[in-house]
């Protein structure tokens, strides 16, 4: 019986969870906090929940330049994760700083709201530093609870309502997907961890053709694609992204998305790398059908929230091109491209939450017209992240798609590119058209004055260097992102 | 390490750009800012005829690291052509600023606009690296697009979003074929890079006709050729004058630039076996653009098709592939820019003047203002082709070159030279003679208007009479493109 | 092999045999006074006729949610008792986390009042 107690000792590394363990704490205090602080009180909360991610950040930096292992293979802090966690830092520091104001504004100044971001970015890093089926299929029900709770948060609004309920259904569904496609995995190779599964894989190459380890790629893959939100898995996407609230709506497309793809990228190119042949040619028309669906639905939006998360399906087909290539510069560009989405589109998304008012009646295109010009600055970030997200250079979004492309054309999916490249021509015109609302257009309406809460304006700055610093100088985090990649 | 004078040039304007935002409740200061920078530029671009080219035909390069990862680095370079662009560029703003000198709506943010696109302009003629350039290509769509959705008359959304789209689609597979260079180069050679030189030894094989074809949608929607001109008439029509002056001075001569500096240079034998098409192509625009200018009854529209029909000369100079019609060409993408540039100011000023761009409601001038009608005529007969003013000396190298390789050609684009006589002719007269219409009275220039026709008119006067300092740069970078495609006996 | 199944054959065997003794002894020995209620279905407690659709107060439901939350605390505690030695000071470290979370999360259902039934 000894042999339990080095077991235990041996694995146990604490060093490999420290990002996430800070989190967890900090997000238990905070709602100690909460409950002793006045109702209605819930800035000082704010605060100290980033406080909170910013310690985090300097534990999950640490994984960087030295790699973490522990929990008997479950959980690596290596790198890939570091870089992932950074993304995710990023979207629940930019989502929490535009949020304060916005709660009171809304009339829901919920004080459970600050720890719910805290445990799901601490899901969102399990998903990204686990090497086994289980770890990341923890941190994938940790981020979804939260999430579903956070979906749902304005219980008076039947459209969050709405957005929470059917989140947590659909959500609830794939994730039995999930679990059914490891335990098929599981049955044939007998294995949950991610590395042994393709070593088992490696060594028995009779299994692959197996239907069971087929099905439980596919099942794995519909559990993923549909946090993802990929084509033809996204039909929640738009009510939840509509009825969430605002800031909400900007962490989901963000951070869990970027959650999912690492994970889904850990899964396949080290798990299930002996199946290529069959995720790629999987992929490669999920990739085309969710640019494709997404961009031309986004096309007859007028509420521009709405259309945002449609052009957010669209932008997760970008990253999944990155997958079906599946080379170094693809994947890390996946890495690259989520960290530039973070910031074009949480900083788009602090715009709308300082535009908008109460109930968000306004956000729609014809109350953009003419914002341009009543509202200079917030005109020009929004055209700035505009711009990012139609990929033109000189912003992120542009270096970005291109380090994807051209991982797809060095992989020989040269159609893909095209497809591509087609997908961002279209999706121009809805971008476009907000920024044509907001500059050509007799303003219909006279403003409110709208008040620039320093919260969302610091967010909104730190997107803006985001998005033209991964635009103008790339190399370093392109660099970064290369060295990210763990095969 | 030498002064960085190619990227002061380029950042020149961009710190202007940011004075203009900065300043932007002070309006009186933004235009003295936007005069400023683009005077600099002019200066500094008009010192740089007197340096000498090196072996390889570059009068300055600046080289610095940008993204190493990818192998792109900040790469300008100046050659002949270039130079001549730069100081295209440098002198057109300068006219741009000052016509647009009372900019009521939003002054400041428009000279900011119009500095942003001077930079990105520059960028494009100085550089050398591939995703460099695409970066400064694309830059100088936004400030347009605004400038155009902003300021522009009547239908200015359809026309900056179909400008947008059509420039910004074409310009997509050029990325692609970047792209697609980059990776067969790495591959072939191990080094990748994004540099011109480097480039121009891939070895293309199957894949140098899509490559090349990706490049030339790019460019030839810029410049643009027939059947992918329909965006320009209508962007002309409503844009503001300094737009128009851009729009056609400046931003449709990038597409030849880039067709010279880059698609030519990196897929010779292919660009060398597809010149009758251009030439067809040119032909085609030639003619068609010309009849269509004829029937317009919007002048400025009516300048914008006569734009594209000597672009259309400009292009056969390039399928000529010859070394006379080549600098022709380069000279005539000059004298275009400044004669064009010349009509579109002095639309403007008509318009300021009548409220009115309607030929049918326009006429007798001559009378009533005659130092605008003088100017008038002497930039309408330039642009027809007159001999001693700038475009003939353009057109007549063209034409002398295009003999020497395709005769059958040259014959047919020497008739439509004619077309331009029916048109420009139809202008004056309907603008300047006939009756005045009743109640009108228009008054003449004013100092500032009077001074900036001025300059354009030396301008031309010089190239017309005496365009050799204007060539001699021309003749070394012309001559190293011949021997690329061909072109040299 | 399925010698490993005899256990549980035998258990299965004695549960049934012991209800189908209950039963068959009740019947024998017991004393018979029917009444209506005592005739009707049982069903925990609930009258069997009248509508399905009742409305459940909301505080039943967070109360079973507590305590199934509190509930899962014993299960996990009993194994580590038993182990309690071989584990020792770590096992015991480890634990004390464990139930201080569920202590945080005990005080926050107490003051935010989920442990008031009024």
């Amino acid at each position: 019986m000894d042999n339990l107690m080095q077991i235990a000792m041996q694995n146990v590394n604490y060093g490999s969870i420290m990002p996430s363990l800070v989190l967890c704490i900090f997000g238990m205090a905070l709602l100690l906090i909460n409950v002793f602080l006045p109702r209605g009180k819930t800035t000082p909360a704010s605060w100290i929940a980033l406080i909170g991610l910013v310690v985090t950040a300097v534990f999950a930096a640490r994984g960087w330049g030295d790699p973490q292992f522990g929990f008997a293979g479950h959980v690596a802090l290596d790198k890939f994760a570091s870089f992932s966690n950074i993304i995710f830092l990023f979207s629940a520091g930019l989502t929490i700083l535009m949020s304060d104001e916005y709660l009171q504004r809304e009339g829901y100044p919920i004080g459970e709201y600050y720890p719910l971001i805290l445990f799901a970015t601490a899901g969102a890093m399990w998903m990204a530093s686990g090497t086994d089926m289980m770890t990341i299929f923890l941190g994938l029900e940790v981020l979804s609870i939260s999430l579903y709770i956070l979906a749902g948060m304005f219980r008076g609004q039947l459209r969050s309502n709405e957005a929470g309920l059917k989140y947590f259904l659909l959500g609830a569904f794939s994730t039995g997907f999930l679990v059914y496609g490891i335990a098929l995995i599981y049955g044939v190779s007998g294995t949950t961890n991610v590395a042994d599964i393709g070593m088992y894989l490696k060594s028995h190459p009779a299994m692959l053709g197996n239907p069971m380890t087929i099905a439980g790629m596919l099942l794995i893959s519909v559990g993923f694609l549909f946090k993802i939100g990929a084509a033809p898995f996204h039909m929640w996407a738009p009510d939840v992204y509509q009825g969430a609230p605002t800031p909400i709506t900007a962490f989901m497309s963000a951070g869990p998305k970027a959650a999912a793809l690492v994970a889904f990228v850990r899964i396949l190119i080290l798990g299930l790398d002996g199946l290529q042949g069959d995720w790629t040619s999987l992929l490669w028309v999920l990739a085309v059908l969710t640019m494709t669906v997404g961009n031309i639905i986004a096309i007859n939006q007028t509420n521009i929230k709405r259309m945002l998360a449609y052009s957010s399906i669209s932008h997760a087909g970008y990253a999944l091109v990155g997958l079906v290539a599946a080379n170094q510069i693809g994947v890390s560009g996946i890495l690259f491209y989520m960290l530039a989405y973070t910031f074009m589109n949480l900083g788009a998304f602090a715009v709308l939450v300082l535009a908008g008012k109460k109930g968000e009646e306004n956000l729609t295109l014809e109350g953009f017209a003419g914002f341009g010009f009543k509202r200079p600055f917030l005109g020009v970030a929004m055209s700035i992240f505009l711009i990012s997200l139609m990929g033109i250079p000189t912003t992120a979004g542009f270096a970005g798609k291109f380090y994807i492309f051209a991982g797809a054309i060095k992989a020989g999916y040269i159609w893909l590119a095209v497809l591509g490249v087609l997908n961002s021509a279209v999706s121009l015109y809805y971008y476009l058209r907000v920024m044509v609302y907001m500059y050509f257009k007799e303003p219909a309406e006279d403003y409110g004055w709208v008040t620039l809460h320093a919260g969302a304006v610091i967010s909104i700055i730190i997107s803006v260097v985001g998005v033209f610093y991964l635009g103008l100088i790339p190399g370093k985090v392109m660099e970064m992102a290369r060295m990210a990649l763990f095969f | 390490m030498a002064f960085p004078y190619l990227t002061l040039l380029i950042a020149l304007p961009l710190i202007g750009t940011a004075f203009c935002l900065l300043f932007r409740r002070q309006p009186d200061e933004c235009r003295w800012f936007a005069l400023g920078s683009t005077l600099a530029v002019l200066v500094i671009s008009c010192w740089m005829f007197s340096l000498d080219p090196d072996s390889n035909g570059w009068l300055l390069r600046e080289d610095f690291p940008w993204i190493p990862s990818l192998g792109a680095r900040f790469t300008l370079a100046m050659d002949g052509i270039s130079l001549l662009m730069v100081a295209l560029t440098g002198f057109l703003q300068v006219i741009a600023v000052a016509i647009s000198w009372h900019q009521k709506k939003h002054p400041a943010l428009f000279y900011a606009l119009l500095l942003l696109l001077e930079s990105g302009i520059l960028g494009v003629f100085l550089v050398t690296d591939l995703l460099l350039f695409y970066l400064f290509w694309e830059m100088m769509l936004i400030p347009m697009l605004f400038l155009i959705g902003i300021w522009g008359h009547g239908e200015r959304i359809y026309a900056a979003v179909k400008f947008f789209l059509f420039t910004l689609g074409g310009s997509l597979l050029m990325l692609l074929a970047i792209i697609g260079l980059y990776l067969l180069h790495g591959q072939q050679s191990g080094d990748y890079t994004f540099a011109l030189d480097a480039l121009r030894q891939t070895d293309c094989g199957a894949w140098e006709a899509w490559l090349y074809a990706g490049f030339m949608i790019g460019f030839l929607v810029k410049v643009p050729v027939v059947p992918l001109h329909t965006w320009l008439p209508d962007a002309h029509t409503v844009a503001p004058a300094a737009g128009s002056l851009d729009l056609a001075g400046l931003l449709l001569k990038t597409g030849v630039f880039g067709i010279l500096r880059f698609a030519f240079p990196l897929f010779p034998a292919t660009a060398a076996a597809s010149l009758p098409l251009i030439a067809g192509l040119a032909l085609v625009g030639l003619f068609w653009t010309a009849w269509c200018a004829y029937l317009q009854t919007d002048i400025k529209r009516l300048i914008a098709y006569s734009s594209v029909s000597h672009l259309g000369v400009v292009m056969l100079g390039l399928a000529a592939n010859d070394e006379i019609a080549l600098q022709g060409a380069i000279l005539l993408m000059v004298c275009h820019g400044l004669t064009t540039g010349a009509m579109f100011a002095m639309v403007s000023m008509l318009r300021r003047r009548t409220g009115t761009r309607n030929l049918a409601e326009l006429g007798g001038m001559w009378n009533e203002a005659p130092v605008f009608s003088c100017f008038f005529l002497f930039f309408a007969v330039a642009s027809l082709g007159l001999p001693g003013l700038a475009n003939f000396s353009g057109e007549i190298l063209v034409f002398v070159g295009a003999f020497r390789t395709m005769p059958v050609f040259a014959a047919l684009a020497v008739v439509g030279v004619v077309f331009a006589a029916a048109y420009i002719l139809r202008l004056v007269q309907g603008v300047l003679w006939g009756e005045r219409p009743p109640g009108r009275s228009w008054p003449d220039l004013t100092w500032r208007e009077g001074i900036t026709l001025g300059l354009l008119a030396i301008g031309t006067l010089w190239l017309g009479l005496y365009p050799a300092p204007f060539l001699e740069p021309l003749q070394q970078p012309v001559r190293l493109l011949l021997t690329a495609t061909g072109g040299l006996p | 092999m399925l010698d490993s199944y005899l256990p549980i054959i035998v258990l299965i065997g004695i549960a049934v045999g012991f209800a189908i003794c209950t039963t068959i002894f009740s019947r024998l020995i017991g004393q018979k006074k029917p009444t209506e209620v005592k005739l009707a279905p049982y069903e925990c407690g609930m009258p069997p006729v009248g509508s399905a659709r009742e409305r459940m107060s909301m505080k039943f439901y967070i109360i079973a949610m507590l305590f199934i939350v509190f509930d899962i605390e014993a299960v996990f505690l009993y194994p580590w008792a038993v182990m309690f030695k071989k584990l020792g000071l770590f096992g015991f470290v480890e634990m004390g986390v464990f139930i201080a979370i569920l202590l945080v999360g005990y005080i926050y259902v107490w003051k935010k009042g989920a442990l008031e039934w009024e």
